[in-house]
């Protein structure tokens, strides 16, 4: 374990951690950095922002003077059809989103860790079942299913979609963690460990896995990234997150009728989506490369 | 062609590696010649950047590396001052190279056959089934087997033996007179590594070609170099014939380096190994003085302070020590 | 060759079947459609018991299961009820046509227009190229596609009136001459047809430039280029040729992302093609409209798969085809 999380210095022999140097690299990664304020800044403006904006998640103006108003300094994303203030809708629709976008990889993690690496440690018809079923669920078009499991699924609330988005997702870090698996458990440290009697269970969760945690992180951010993309396209669908609760995607739902006289209704909420998931996706893309071990080799 | 005459001359060459944590020296005024038919090893432990001086003389240094001094004089002519179209005319013709791995050195999707015809009607401009019937020559020169049939087979369906023998058919395909083979056997099992020597000494002198050998290993050409040339840290530290090195290294280092080689013919027994102490010095880190001093059983205040030069010694032996071993 | 094939397409078999049934047992979460007829009082209860029996409701699961799935095999996909009682196979069968096209249509463009830009990053590792194209393809693979058509559709249809805005061609075009009507029709499609390659361009980008980086760095590139070769050779001869394998794969992988992405289009564009179908389904409770669209989907997928599977064996010599 020592071994593999710690490199020694040719000249200075002074012993520096995994995740010091995987820090360092991820410095040197200016986008990651950037992207990394970037998020830590949306996820304090979601959580927070609320707090602090003149006007509640519902409330409607007056019905003459308040609706479908153009951005100005009262509104500054404008009103939609029903008077509400646009802003503070974005804000809240991000404490949905993001929390789909977390809570669903999450889940969907869960299952990845444990079907691959039971998977891949024990091997045999175990495996072979499980990686038929993986095989099975990568061959139903995900936005179609998606679909189909939300109208199937009883409920109209947000842990729905994490569920469903969660029940598509864990198939690649399934597929991820059972080929780190396979080749671990073949390794002197497994074998080790096993020879001092420690269980099955011990090997796979203290032993096999912290091997498995840089691949599990990458995609994981990735996948935030890429959820929050889903609850959009589900809510933009009709069959995701139900207003009156806002989020990203639902915001937009009506947008595309109201895109010939109010198309500030179309731009904020899509801006925080792509901007959220560009910050993702280069704060996953600079993770990957600052954990790559071939630059530590 | 006159037997003594110098066919390459290295003069002064180096090359520096311009990465994010600094500029690594990996060939630091290095040079080294090499007569018509004449074989020369350059010897050295990982990292004294006798791999980058081959690569030099072909001029395939990647970035962020880059020749920035020095003379590469081949058949007279500086080869640094070439373009690179006429560079790619000497490669594979003139000068031509194996590699290390022979496993990655072919590539997976063409057949070996496509490969070696490839750079033999790239440089002699002939017709593609005389190129063929050339290729089948060179398999069948190589000691491969059934040439014909090998012809269309693909690299992953041979032995790394076989890959490299395709190596060296590939690189002799065109007749060069300077070849350079860099650590072209350490990857390879002993008895293969012993059976691609031969056939290299016996190719040399079948067909005569310079042969540039770059090692390691001391033991792999102590029976096959002419003269030998001792790296350490980018420089050349002692340079004579193969017989000189053997029986009378003047260099602490070389002497090292003998001294690590286990003697099968002495009596058992159950002294370690000699081995030389310490590290090669980090590249960005160099000591001050003689880059040996460091690792040097005889080093004095004088080493530590000044950098010798190479100075010949015995005519035909060069060494830069300070203290050399008397013989 | 031949018996890779027929290994690869015998493998298949169970799999057609275990999404056949995944399928089947997701939609049955819903329980039995007719009982909710049962509160209708206009139905008669003799109604919804010949209803019960023709869509064997009153049979056991796995019975249930195995007619269906062979309904489907045969090619007898009942009636829908969302569509006025039409068959399945009709609205599938019309629907299926325009998503295959503006899909394969998007897809080539995102090939064509990615692949190259990817080699060409990848060669040109750090230039300005490279910095460009990389920020593009991130911001390809960030994008809400529906946002993106919405932005699109607001620029070039409403704003410059250059594209319709939706649908899939003039009304009174339909009896058009031929080219005239190809013409109307590509109108229609360049919106969708971008904003659905727009994502797939992103990810190939970086796809086919950090596969054709990983052979960039190959040592068989060092023996081709000491063999004498002139850079374009040992480029276009010797690294793309092995860039490619990996690019083959991406094939199949970027089928998912292509139906899912053309259902949203659809919607979008109001294009009728089977995203919209399924869509339209499961809003209208049409269960045995929305099965047959799912499998159907997931078939086209498998069967994408295959071909990506056999172009791979076909490029890479090292596949052992026994």
């Amino acid at each position: 374990m020592i071994g593999e999380l710690t490199q020694q210095k040719e000249v200075s022999t002074r012993v520096e951690g995994y995740w010091y140097l995987v820090g360092k690299h991820l410095k040197k990664h200016k986008l990651a950095v950037f992207s990394m304020f970037l998020l830590a800044i949306i996820v304090l403006l979601c959580v927070f922002g609320p707090y602090f904006t003149r006007y509640t998640m519902n409330e409607m103006g007056n019905a003459t003077t308040d609706v479908l108003q153009a951005p100005s300094s009262r509104h500054w994303f404008g009103t939609d059809e029903l008077g509400r203030d646009v802003f503070t809708r974005v804000l809240l629709g991000g404490r949905i989103s993001l929390l789909v976008g977390f809570s669903s990889v999450f889940s969907a993690l869960l299952v990845g860790i444990v079907v691959g690496a039971y998977a891949g440690y024990y091997g045999g018809i175990l495996d072979a079942v499980l990686m038929r079923f993986t095989d099975i669920m990568f061959s139903i078009p995900v936005l179609p299913l998606l679909v189909v499991l939300s109208s199937v699924i009883p409920g109209a609330g947000v842990w729905k979609i994490v569920l469903i988005i969660a029940i598509f997702g864990w198939m690649t870090d399934a597929r991820i963690i059972r080929g780190l698996f396979l080749s671990l458990r073949e390794s002197e440290f497994t074998e080790a460990a096993r020879a001092i009697g420690v269980s099955n269970a011990g090997i796979i969760w203290r032993h096999l896995l912290p091997n498995a945690l840089a691949p599990i992180i990458v995609s994981a951010t990735l996948g935030v990234g890429g959820n929050i993309i889903y609850e959009a396209a589900l809510s933009y669908l009709g069959f995701g997150v139900m207003p009156p609760t806002p989020s990203w995607g639902n915001i937009l739902q009506n947008a595309q009728y109201a895109m010939t006289i109010a198309p500030w209704l179309v731009w904020t909420p899509g801006l925080a989506i792509l901007i959220t998931a560009i910050g993702f996706n280069f704060l996953g893309d600079g993770l990957r490369d600052a954990m790559d071990p071939r630059l530590y080799r | 062609m006159e037997k003594n005459e110098i066919l390459v001359d290295v003069k002064d060459l180096q090359t520096y590696f311009f990465t994010d944590d600094g500029v690594v020296k990996a060939v630091d005024g290095m040079g080294f010649t090499i007569r018509r038919g004449e074989v020369v090893a350059l010897v050295g432990e990982s990292g004294c950047g006798k791999s980058v001086a081959s690569l030099s003389i072909m001029r395939l240094i990647d970035k962020p590396g880059k020749i920035i001094g020095g003379e590469l004089l081949f058949e007279g002519e500086d080869l640094l001052k070439k373009t690179e179209e006429e560079m790619r005319k000497i490669r594979g013709s003139e000068i031509a190279m194996i590699f290390q791995e022979p496993m990655t050195s072919l590539n997976p999707v063409y057949t070996i056959g496509n490969q070696i015809s490839e750079a033999i009607s790239l440089h002699q401009k002939i017709h593609a089934t005389e190129a063929k019937k050339r290729t089948i020559e060179m398999l069948h020169l190589v000691g491969i087997p059934e040439p014909e049939r090998r012809f269309s087979q693909y690299p992953h369906e041979m032995s790394g033996g076989m890959r490299q023998r395709v190596m060296i058919a590939m690189a002799l395909s065109c007749n060069p007179e300077l070849l350079i083979s860099d650590e072209a056997t350490t990857a390879l099992d002993v008895t293969i590594q012993a059976q691609i020597l031969d056939l290299m000494r016996g190719l040399q002198k079948k067909l005569g070609m310079a042969i540039l050998i770059i090692t390691h290993n001391l033991a792999v050409v102590a029976e096959m170099a002419d003269t030998i040339n001792i790296a350490y840290a980018g420089k050349i530290v002692e340079s004579a014939s193969a017989k000189d090195i053997f029986k009378s290294p003047r260099h602490p280092y070389t002497y090292g380096l003998l001294q690590s080689i286990p003697k099968f013919t002495e009596k058992k027994t159950n002294e370690p190994l000699p081995a030389i102490e310490g590290m090669v010095p980090s590249p960005y880190h160099m000591p001050k003085g003689c880059y040996f001093n460091p690792r040097c059983p005889c080093a004095t205040e004088k080493c530590r302070e000044e950098e010798p030069e190479i100075v010949e010694l015995t005519p035909g032996h060069l060494v830069r020590c300070f203290h050399p071993i008397e013989s | 060759m031949k018996t890779y094939v027929t290994k690869r397409i015998l493998q298949m078999i169970p799999l057609f079947i275990g999404v056949a049934l995944v399928t089947f047992l997701i939609l049955s979460l819903v329980g039995d459609p007719f009982t909710q007829m049962m509160v209708n009082p206009r139905i008669r209860p003799a109604d919804i018991a010949r209803l019960k029996h023709q869509w064997g409701f009153d049979l056991p699961i796995y019975l249930r299961f195995f007619k269906w799935f062979w309904s489907m095999l045969t090619g007898n996909w009942g009636l829908s009820i969302f569509a006025g009682g039409r068959a399945v196979t009709e609205l599938v069968g019309h629907a299926i046509g325009w998503t295959l096209k503006f899909s394969l249509a998007a897809f080539i463009l995102a090939f064509v227009v990615s692949v190259p830009i990817g080699i060409y990053s990848a060669i040109r590792q750090y230039t300005l190229f490279d910095y460009v194209f990389t920020g593009f393809s991130f911001f390809g693979m960030s994008m809400p596609t529906f946002w993106f058509g919405f932005v699109l559709l607001m620029i070039f249809g409403l704003k410059l009136h250059w594209l319709p805005i939706g649908g899939i061609m003039t009304p009174g075009m339909e009896s058009a001459p031929f080219f005239a009507r190809v013409l109307d029709q590509a109108k229609y499609f360049i919106l969708p047809v971008i904003v659905l390659s727009f994502f797939q361009m992103g990810s190939w980008m970086r796809y086919t430039r950090s596969s054709m980086l990983e052979v960039v760095h190959q040592d068989y590139l060092r023996t081709a280029r000491a063999k004498g070769l002139p850079e374009r050779t040992v480029i276009v001869k010797h690294a793309l040729r092995n860039a490619l394998i990996p690019i083959v794969t991406l094939l199949g992988l970027a089928l998912p992302g292509l139906i899912s992405g053309a259902m949203i289009t659809e919607t979008v564009f109001a294009i009728p093609g089977m995203g919209r179908l399924t869509l339209n389904a499961m809003t209208s409770n049409d269960f045995p409209l929305a099965m047959a669209c799912l499998l159907i989907e997931s078939y086209l997928l498998i069967l994408g798969n295959l071909v990506a599977d056999l172009l791979y064996a076909m490029v890479d010599p090292r596949i052992k085809y026994s």
